[in-house]
């Protein structure tokens, strides 16, 4: 891995730090997923995995 | 390196810990009836399933993307790292269903069978994200 991409991985390391503790804050409040919620979730995932598969058939027909 | 090895391993600890939190507040889903309550305390343990369920996908996401990109230095650093995210892109979606699916049948009716149940779910995908955590360090050995 090269310099460029350390670098930014250890800012945005630096930059989690001061968000996490947000995030906890904001779980401490959560309630479970509304359906609406639940649904866009769902999406995501299909979203996701669909384009692992397209980039695994796309690098099939590359060769 | 080191650095950001520890930087690194910081941000996963703290993930985990913000998945295993475990904090609740209101808003309590029943999808056999349909009703959101937003009076209801929420189960801690939904909450929890429900945050570690969508950081698991963003860690999925994340391994297949960058795995798919960057496949032949991988593999000459690890080749196992190439098998486990080939093992994420064919069951990864399943590991979530699974968890969704405990996740749903304990909100439908909250028994400590069902809580058994979907604690199990829960290992199956902490498991999953742990391991993949290994290969998104800076350097990506999973060593």
């Amino acid at each position: 891995m090269n310099q460029l991409a350390l670098d930014l991985a250890v800012e945005l390391a630096e930059r989690l730090s001061v968000l996490i503790p947000m995030w906890i804050e904001q779980a401490r409040k959560a309630g479970e997923l509304t359906p609406e919620k639940e649904a866009e979730y769902q999406e995501r995932q299909k979203a996701i995995f669909a384009r692992a598969s397209a980039q695994s058939q796309s690098q099939i027909a590359n060769g | 390196m080191m650095r950001g090895n520890r930087s690194y391993g910081s941000y996963v600890v703290l993930v985990l810990c913000l998945c295993l939190a475990g904090c609740a507040g209101r808003g309590q889903y029943n999808p056999r009836t349909g009703v959101y309550d937003r009076d209801a305390f929420a189960s801690e343990f939904v909450v929890t399933a429900e945050k570690l369920r969508a950081t698991a996908l963003e860690v999925f996401g994340a391994l297949m993307e960058i795995e798919r990109t960057h496949e032949e230095e991988f593999r000459k650093v690890n080749p196992g790292i190439h098998s486990f995210t080939e093992d994420v892109r064919a069951h990864g979606a399943e590991w979530l269903n699974g968890l969704t699916a405990a996740k749903s049948a304990y909100q439908a009716e909250r028994t400590p069978e069902r809580l058994t149940a979907l604690n199990l779910q829960m290992a199956v995908v902490n498991a999953a994200v742990a391991h993949a955590n290994r290969y998104l360090t800076p350097g990506g050995g999973g060593k």
